[in-house]
Formats: structure tokens, sequence, C-alpha cells
């Protein structure tokens, strides 16, 4: 689900080694090097902004809040970090990172430059980009312009993606707790939309409780009419709308997790063949299966319900520090990967014209491995009517 | 207070009534806006104007999109301006189109995953359009580089020009501006009672932006931190709060699409004299600088008389980078108008500019001190859209959970 950005992330980002000790970035910034040696890359630039920061999160814990950031990674040498604001304001930069060498952006092809020459010795040099899907194409072409001179860009974003594919020990258990807190933010949903309360309260008092669980972040989109498709609320208007469909996505410790759920004081036979498909779905998820596999198990099973359009093209993806991974596409099937840990939704509309009211969706998400599916939160009822 | 200020009058929130009036109004004033920007089009001989949007709506970052549509989307959007008057809103992604169907009626408008796509049918059959960009630096680098391809080489920046056009906020920009503004002062207020030390600066931002979200505000970009000599305001972190500490904090809610801001400064414990003292002087540089607001006034007028105040009290050095880098700026999330308020800010003040006057200066002797107003230059001065303007505030003995040195 594509969240908007917000104007300043308040949340508590400061690197802290109690969830992710110095030897998880060790590790990756290892991995990382290795792959650089083996597409022939001589050091690598890592974007990240407030929107999209992933790949600079994964190796540096840094998520930038002021503006865009990036990590300057070569083959032996300490990481340096360019992040935007004044240099009055590093020390609090500094606190999200584990990385020491700090500096202000400045002119960010000068900072570049200056960095190439220190550790590309040989010209003509191929330096790696990573992180790059949301990079603005102004500072774009001050890194081409600093990088052409003495060598070339090169992507590399599809062997350094597959590395965060598989999750270590320590992120399955961070995303176990991120799923924890969305259980504990869709549970006050549930329990605001079943006392009265409006679409827009229950999901402030959705993301207030997330928060209070100990989230960084935490976003909820919700029907603006029954049935209607969670979205952004950019109104304050506070109508009870039922159904509720609802998106909440929540953060801890970088790591998010996603739960879409369907709320009604009456029985919904849409819900019904939402929640059917998406058990079928997770009966059916294993190593190697894909996308569509899935998606034709649920299309299958909802019938004579049509899949909802929201998530028709977009049944399911990895998800960690990125809440948006790639979806599938025609072009470039996915598939489960064991050692991955995936949000899997399933979702249902009428086949009737011009009527939303009677829509479903939930989702569900996965932490597979060989030898079983882990379902580490799902919108499948328990008896107390809340999602599990 | 001099004769031209005026202090706002608006209520909390307004009624259903008048936001329908201001509605229509706004539809107006949208009209008018893009009216005047066909009109520049034309004496520049553009056919086609770009507008890009990335999604993030701030406060002090421009949106050309939500300057000439009212429409704030969720990610990338492109409006394109024919100067025959056809007009096309896309917005991305797919799954914004019921926000958008309900949001906006004022053009042809899309929601799709395919921006590019989506641009290039409609541009199918104009191979020789002269076109003006606006904001495509913004944008992913990838996206930004497949648009201007399908202009050839006829695009040129219309950036600089666009807000020139016509500066000034609207009637509900402004109404909405005064609501921001009431909210970012019921915030300070609930900041004021749940400050305590102990209590982590990131615990305090969040708690204080959940209110201000309970209040209406659909965002709220909100630094705040406390140390015991700050050099700047920054984001939130984890570190507690500790007797002793100055917190600093800017409040700016975003109301329905438009910012405003407030800057505060509170002492936890009883303030040592010299911070009153120098607090004092901060803000009365902040009264010049209002003071100084008028139609027809460069915006760096306004810097000078906040830097006259600081320089004769002996802070010279401080009023200049890495110290000082602006005494306000202009409050999005459309047009950021007039700008930076800074000495090389040559911008000409008109009425119903919209911005935020703050010294926010760093004094050696305590660390960096905030205070800011949101401003509207009238017909002849200025309004404050703040009903309590700048004081110290004090977290100390006696207030609930505080704890003094030991």
């Amino acid at each position: 689900m594509r969240l908007k950005p917000v104007a300043l992330l308040t949340g508590p980002y400061d690197w802290d080694l109690k969830f992710l000790p110095l030897y998880e970035f060790e590790s990756r910034l290892q991995n990382v090097r290795r792959v650089l040696v083996e597409n022939s890359a001589s050091a690598l630039i890592v974007h990240g902004n407030s929107s999209e920061y992933g790949a600079l999160a994964y190796l540096t814990n840094f998520v930038p809040k002021l503006g865009p950031a990036f990590a300057l990674i070569s083959q032996t040498g300490p990481v340096r970090l360019l992040v935007s604001g004044a240099s009055t304001m590093l020390s609090a930069a500094k606190r999200l990172t584990w990385v020491e060498d700090v500096r202000p952006i400045g002119d960010l092809k000068t900072s570049i430059g200056a960095w190439l020459a220190e550790v590309c010795a040989e010209d003509r040099s191929a330096i790696g980009l990573w992180g790059h899907s949301k990079l603005a194409l102004r500072p774009y072409s001050a890194i081409k312009a600093a990088i052409e001179p003495r060598g070339t860009i090169l992507d590399v974003s599809v062997p350094l993606e597959a590395l965060r594919l598989h999750k270590s020990a320590l992120e399955v258990e961070l995303s176990r707790k991120s799923c924890g807190i969305l259980q504990e933010a869709v549970s006050a949903l549930t329990r605001a939309f079943r006392s009265g309360s409006g679409a827009r309260s229950a999901a402030l008092t959705a993301e207030y409780a997330a928060y209070q669980s100990g989230a960084q972040d935490a976003r909820v989109f919700v029907s603006a009419q029954p049935g209607g498709p969670p979205l952004f609320i950019d109104y304050a208007d506070d109508r009870n709308i039922d159904p509720l469909l609802a998106c909440v996505a929540v953060r801890f410790a970088g790591y998010w997790s996603e739960g879409f759920v369907t709320l009604s004081d009456s029985p919904s036979a849409a819900l019904t063949h939402a929640q059917e498909g998406l058990a079928a779905t997770l009966k059916s998820v294993r190593d190697g299966a894909t996308f569509s596999d899935l998606a034709a198990i649920a299309a299958k099973q909802i019938q004579p319900y049509a899949p909802h359009p929201l998530v028709q093209n977009s049944i399911g993806n990895s998800i960690d520090l990125s809440i948006e991974e790639p979806s599938e596409t025609p072009s470039a099937p996915m598939s489960i990967l064991s050692g991955g840990i995936y949000t899997l939704r399933c979702g249902v509309a009428s086949q009737a014209v011009n009527t939303s009211a009677d829509d479903a969706i939930v989702s569900a998400m996965i932490n597979v491995s060989d030898e079983h599916t882990e379902i580490l939160w799902s919108a499948l009822y328990n008896p107390d009517g809340m999602p599990q | 207070m001099k004769g031209h200020i005026k202090s706002r009058k608006s209520s909390f929130r307004p009624t259903k009534n008048r936001i329908s009036l201001l509605l229509s109004i706004y539809l107006m004033d949208l009209r008018a806006r893009i009216e005047a920007v066909r009109r520049r089009m034309s004496a520049d001989g553009l056919d086609l104007l770009i507008a890009a949007s990335t999604g993030l709506h701030t406060l002090d970052r421009p949106d050309p999109v939500a300057y000439l549509t009212g429409y704030r989307s969720v990610g990338e959007s492109i409006f394109l301006l024919h100067s025959s008057g056809d007009a096309t809103l896309i917005v991305s992604p797919a799954a914004d189109a019921e926000r958008l169907t309900s949001r906006y009626n004022a053009s042809t408008a899309l929601a799709t995953d395919d921006i590019v796509g989506t641009v290039e049918k409609i541009l199918t059959g104009h191979p020789a359009l002269t076109i003006g960009t606006v904001n495509l630096n913004s944008l992913p680098y990838r996206l930004a580089e497949q648009l201007l391809s399908l202009c050839a080489a006829a695009a040129r920046p219309f950036d600089e020009i666009l807000y020139t056009i016509a500066g000034r906020k609207t009637n509900l920009e402004i109404e909405r501006a005064r609501t921001a503004a009431a909210i970012a002062e019921k915030g300070f207020a609930r900041l004021l009672q749940l400050a305590r030390p102990g209590l982590r600066e990131c615990d305090l931002a969040v708690e204080t932006n959940a209110f201000t979200k309970s209040l209406g505000a659909e965002d709220n970009f909100l630094m705040l931190n406390s140390l015991p000599h700050s050099h700047a305001v920054m984001p939130s972190s984890t570190r507690p709060i500790e007797p002793g500490d100055i917190l600093l904090t800017e409040l700016s809610p975003n109301f329905d699409g438009q910012f405003s801001q407030i800057c505060r400064t509170v002492s936890i414990g009883a303030p040592r004299r010299e911070l009153q003292e120098k607090y004092d002087l901060v803000v009365r540089a902040m009264w010049a600088g209002i003071e100084a607001v008028r139609p027809g006034v460069p915006v760096s007028e306004v810097c000078r008389a906040i830097d006259r105040v600081l320089e004769s009290a002996g802070y010279a050095e401080y009023c200049r980078p890495p110290h000082m880098r602006r005494r306000g700026h202009g409050l999005g999330s459309g047009s950021v108008s007039p700008g930076d308020i800074s000495v090389d800010n040559h911008t000409i003040l008109e009425e119903n500019m919209i911005f935020v006057v703050h010294p926010n200066q760093y004094i050696p002797q305590v660390g960096y001190l905030l205070c800011g107003e949101p401003v509207r230059v009238t017909a002849t001065g200025v309004e404050v859209l703040s009903s309590r303007t700048a004081a110290l505030g004090v977290v100390a003995a006696g207030h609930p959970g505080f704890v003094p040195c030991a």
C-alpha cells in the first residue's frame, strides 16, 4: 500500500543497539561489499529520503527526516554518511546511525567528487548506485556529474535487493514485534468502530495505540464511504462508516507490518468470501509459489465476487524496511521465497454496478521458511471477533 | 504593538455554511490563478505547462499541482495546462481514484500507476508544443527524464515565474491558515501540560502530534528538541527531557492543505534571569520584524529589522550562517511565496501573502532560542494569525512529575 509522505517523522528513530546490534550491520556490509566485487563496482552510493529509505536503513540504520541522505561505501574504508540539514543539526543526525563519519551534504557534486578521489584510485571505475527509486532529478544530476569524469554509474539494485529478501533471525524477531504492534492498533480500531466512533476518530485511535505500543510510525487509511477503499485521511469529517475498510501500517525498529481489515456491525458475505480467499491463499504458500498462482487460487475461492481493484494487481509483496516493495508485473513475476517475510491480501468487490457497500479486503503477514509458514498476523477472526 | 498590526479574530473552526461559501470563492480564486498563469504562458509563447508534485506536502516546499488545482496527491502527480485552458490532472497511485473523484472536479482527472504512459497519450498528436515545466527536478529522476523525453528539446523551466504570478493566498487558504494557527496554539498548550523531566523528546512530539490531529490537523511539521544548550532546533530524538533543559519547538500543523507555524521556547525548571533577558531580546527582535511587514516592503527589510535589534545588542556575528540562515519563510503547501525571510530576498510583499516571522537566534550565553508567529500581509500592514504570541514557557516545580536537579 502506498503511503503518503509525512511532513516530518517524529517517532523513536535513534539507533538502538539492543534491537539492531553493530554485528548485524557489519554482516550486511560484508555481503554488500562481496556483491560489489562480483559486479566489478569500486564503490557504492546508497540513497534514501523520508519516503523511501529501505536500502539506506539496511546499511546504516539512518532514516532521513529533513531531506535526502547518501551513504558512501568504499571497498575497505569507513562508511561516510551525507545528510540534509545544517551543520548545527548534526548531533540529531548522529543519533540515528552507527556510522561515525556523518557530514552535511553541502554541495553534493563536490562532496561526492572529494570522496571518490579518496577511495577510487583507478580511473574509469564503476560506481554502484542503490536505493535510487525515489532519487530526485537534481541530486541524481549532481551524482552523475561527480562520477562521470572518472567512471560510470552502475545500477546494482537487483543483486543488492536480493540480499534484503532473505531475513536474518534478528529481522524476523523485529517483524514479529512489529506485527504485535499491528495487532494492538487493529484491536484499537475495532474497539473504536464497535463503540460508534467516526471513521477518522477510529483511525486516529489506532495510530495512537500503535505509538503507545512502541511504533516509530503508524498510518491508518480508512473508507470515506461505506465499503469504499481505504484512503488517506485529508478531511476533518468524522462520519460513522459501515462497512469500514482499513489499511493499518506500523513500523517498529525500522520494520514495517501491514494489515487490511473490514469491519461491519452486520453479517457480511463479502467479508466471509475475502477471508475464505485469504485462508486458501495462506494454505498454498510455499517456497517458489508465484503471486500469480496465489491470485488465481484466491480468485477461484471468492466467486461469485470479483477481485477488489485495489489488490487485484498487488496480492502481496515482500515487506521489511520498505513497505512498498516492487509488486509483481507481467514482465517480472515474483515468487514467494523461503526466508522471506510477506504481506498477502485478498479483496472482493461486488459484481453489481456502482456499489461498494458489499466490498471487503483482508490480509496477513507471513514468515516463510523451508519447514513451514508462520502467520505473523492475520485478519482471519478469532472467537472474540478480533483479527488475530 | 504598532497601529498597523491586527490581531486575529477568527473562530477556531469555521461553520459549514462559511466553509461552503469559502469553497465557492476558492474555486473562483483557483480559476483566476489559472487565468493569470495562462496569460503569462501566452506572453511567453508557451503552449503547455507541465506542473509536477512528489506527493510530499510540507511547510516550506512549493507544490505547483496543489497550487493550481487544490488537490494534494498521495504519490507523484502531474497537472497539464494548455494555453487554450484545457487541463488534465494525473495523480498516482491508481488506488487514489476515489479520493480524486470526491475532491476534484475542476478539469479532467485521472488516477494511474503509469504517469508517463498517460501523459504520452495526451501529448500524442501535439509534437510541436512549446512546453514549460515546473518542479520536474523534484520528481524521481527516471520519471522526470521520461517526462522530459516526451517534451523533446522544447521544454523550458517555468518555476521562477509561476509563483510570482500570484503569490497571494486565496481567502480559503487564509481561513485555513488561521485554523492551523489556532490548532498550533492549542497544541503548544497541551505540550506545556505534558512536558516533564524523564519524558523522551519523541514521546512528547508524538503526543502533541496526536493531539493536533484530534483537532483536525492533517499533518504537522513538528520540530522538538531539549538540551541545556542547543545550537539549532532539530527533529525529536529519544533523549529524555532533563531539568535545566531549554526545550525548543516549531509547531506547524497543516489544516486542509495549509500550513501555519508558531515557534516557542520552554525552560525546564525555573529560568535563569539571563535566559529570560535573552528571550525578551529575541521576542523584541521578532516584533521589530513583524512591525516592518506591510505591502510594498521588500522581504529583506523584515530580516534587517530583526537583525538590527540583535546587532545592537552585540550579536552581529550570530546573525549569519551557521548560526542563522533565515528569519522565517513562506507557508505551503501550494505556493511558499514570499520565500525565505532573508537579506538576499528582494520579493516585494503583497496583500494576503502569508509567512512566519521567526528570529530563531543562537545566543552564546544561553544557546538557541525560538519565537515566531504566522502573519498575513493586510492592505495597510500586518495581521498576526496567532492569538497568544511568544513568551518563555516554564515547566517547573509544582508541575506534575517535575523532578528538580539534585
